[in-house]
């Protein structure tokens, strides 16, 4: 066979888990795109294969390819070409294959399932299969989706007589010879998990985007852990990163960038983030949380949670500047007590002549103790609930609950989408324009995929952003939307979801 | 609407909420419905395997359910939890605080120890 003469490499991104419960991100986000440690899986093998010494990339997918195209763009940042193919699904793959492999010579075929750090010590044939050197360190390394030096001609005998789903076994058929590699399974959540330990004991060449403070301690710029949370190696914090009071993180812990952890949280084997907020006292082992949505290992299961108060807990630290605002925050409330003082008194009487009318609605603040595991009580009028709307969410939560609002719980006022079901009716185009709007709810950032480079949009939590936004402008901004909503349009999201798309539809003249 | 099955053996009232969500919107049912059948039966077993998915008032009924049953010296055990909701008991601890079986066999053999 003639031995390696170009440096091209075809890169299949895809994992066989994605659609499944072993992805442990939302289901529009393939493996390939799943944060580990600051970067993707997509990215990481881009970077092994220029370390090889590949110069041009030729990437083939079928899972969200504007995502991939705009990580990895032309490939000038990781110093090589690279071009972007898409394709209907996995079934594809093999029979594109023959169609991309270039015709100069042998070139690599690599997947995102794995992550291999091959050495070019020789000139290599093609039909070689790269195979781990440190088994130990492949969850599965029977199953491992290994990278391979093949041809034009063995890849027209993949496409003929394999599937992409059966990689291991056809590239062992196709491939005569063998050179060991050190290789990493990222097929699914569990291996994700995995690799991030065996990452961070820096028992897998590559390069973390982080300072090591202490042996196994990673931390980037900008990261905030209060003095008496308890760090346990290893452990990686991507930038911007906040860890509160009391925490135990650790070990084999990564946390992406820009997420916060609230006070005496519990956290072990996990991922979590970027642009996450998670709540006081949590207790969170063996997952990937990516916003708000926890996949778990063990239970091989995902759940999204948009609850705010388990969520988010946000405990501003005290300063002058807050205690006015808050001031100012309590005067805009009593102002709106004012204003509904009419409806408030006869509603109040008839409340305690009526049993039937008032009913209280527990919503849990987690903690530890037995028993004393603290609810906030919030009363319910009209069997309103913070999901109604319009009138019915103005008489009938806000009002009874005044007395929070007086106390700073703005949260319970809202004039925007409560549930995935009530988004998934705004048009496109509206959803967009919700997603740029400070004050929004935690589905809208989740679903659209902010700007990773805009810090305000990508914030994802409700109450972290009422915490944050202290703005006298934001208050007024907030509690005037409200009752524009409640009293000008009974249905204000879908108002302005038509008024979006007519806009759209018809832009006005200049 | 909540509907809600009850089977009562010998020493435990067994029930099952038939509704796949137990949130803000139907938790004041919930506990309506429950205040009515837990009363003078100490011990409860709650099934919930029809039950999806929880949010914090949800969580909060069930210790609601707890406080009421310990405070007539009885106990309440959960069976036939979906992945989901235990995942979610498990974040917030409360799996600490809740007997939990995979079903309810398992639980009434609890009882019989």
């Amino acid at each position: 066979m003639p031995p390696a003469q170009s440096q091209s490499a075809v890169l299949i991104a895809g994992s066989a888990a994605d659609d499944s419960a072993r992805s442990p991100q939302p289901e529009e986000t393939p493996l390939h795109l799943t944060p580990l440690l600051g970067k993707t899986p997509l990215v990481f093998a881009v970077q092994a294969l220029v370390e090889l010494g590949v110069k041009r990339i030729v990437c083939l997918g079928w899972d969200e390819p504007e995502r991939c195209q705009a990580q990895l763009q032309s490939g000038q940042q990781w110093g090589c070409d690279i071009e972007w193919h898409s394709i209907a699904g996995p079934e594809h793959a093999f029979q594109r294959l023959a169609d991309l492999a270039p015709d100069d010579g042998p070139f690599v075929l690599a997947t995102t399932c794995t992550l291999m750090r091959p050495e070019l010590s020789k000139a290599m044939a093609a039909g070689t299969l790269f195979e781990p050197a440190m088994p130990a360190l492949a969850t599965d390394h029977k199953a491992l989706w290994n990278w391979a030096w093949l041809d034009r001609g063995l890849c027209r005998v993949l496409g003929d007589q394999h599937q992409w789903r059966d990689w291991p076994t056809a590239l062992a058929s196709v491939c005569t010879e063998s050179q060991s590699a050190p290789a990493l399974s990222l097929m699914d959540g569990s291996a994700i998990l995995a690799a991030i330990a065996v990452l961070l004991k820096r028992e897998f060449p590559v390069v973390l985007d982080a300072s090591e403070v202490e042996p196994g301690i990673f931390l980037s710029r900008n990261v905030v852990i209060h003095p008496t949370a308890e760090i346990q190696a290893p452990f990686y914090a991507g930038p911007d990163v906040e860890i509160e009071k009391y925490c135990r993180i650790g070990p084999a812990v990564a946390i992406s960038k820009r997420t916060h952890i609230g006070q005496r949280c519990q956290i072990t084997h996990t991922q979590i983030g970027p642009d996450s907020w998670i709540g006081e006292s949590l207790d969170i082992h063996e997952s990937v949380v990516f916003r708000g949505i926890i996949w778990s290992s063990k239970h091989q299961a995902r759940m999204t949670i948009f609850d705010a108060v388990i969520l988010s807990q946000g405990v501003a630290p005290w300063k002058w500047s807050t205690a006015m605002a808050s001031l100012l925050e309590r005067s805009l409330a009593l102002l709106l007590w004012l204003l509904m003082l009419p409806v408030w008194v006869p509603m109040t009487l008839w409340s305690w002549g009526s049993a039937s009318l008032r009913k209280p609605l527990d919503l849990v603040q987690p903690d530890i103790s037995h028993m004393a595991i603290p609810t906030v009580t919030y009363t319910s009028w009209l069997n309103a609930h913070p999901g109604t709307r319009g009138w019915q969410h103005l008489v009938g939560f806000v009002l009874p609950n005044l007395g929070g609002v007086l106390a700073g719980r703005w949260f319970l006022l809202g004039a925007r989408p409560r549930s995935l079901e009530e988004w998934s009716l705004l048009p496109a185009s509206h959803q967009r324009w919700l997603a740029t709007k400070p004050s929004g709810l935690i589905q809208e950032e989740w679903l659209l995929n902010i700007q990773k480079t805009d810090a305000l949009q990508s914030m994802v939590i409700e109450r972290y952003q009422e915490v944050r936004a202290h703005s006298v402008i934001y208050k007024l901004g907030l509690l005037w939307r409200y009752l524009r909503a409640c009293l000008l349009q009974p249905r204000p999201v879908m108002n302005q979801a038509r008024k979006t798309l007519n806009d759209r539809v018809e832009p006005s003249p200049p | 609407m909540i509907e809600l099955s009850q089977v009562l053996h010998e020493h435990v009232n067994e029930l099952t909420p038939k509704v796949k969500s137990l949130d803000a919107s139907n938790v004041s049912a919930f506990k309506d419905l429950m205040r009515e059948r837990v009363k003078d039966k100490p011990s409860l077993l709650l099934n919930l395997e029809h039950v999806e998915f929880l949010d914090s008032s949800g969580l909060g009924a069930l210790i609601w359910l707890l406080r009421e049953i310990e405070s007539q010296a009885g106990q309440v055990k959960l069976c036939s939890l979906q992945k989901p909701v235990l995942m979610l008991l498990e974040v917030v601890r409360m799996h600490r605080v809740f007997d939990i079986y995979s079903d309810p066999q398992q639980a009434m053999t609890s009882w019989a120890k």
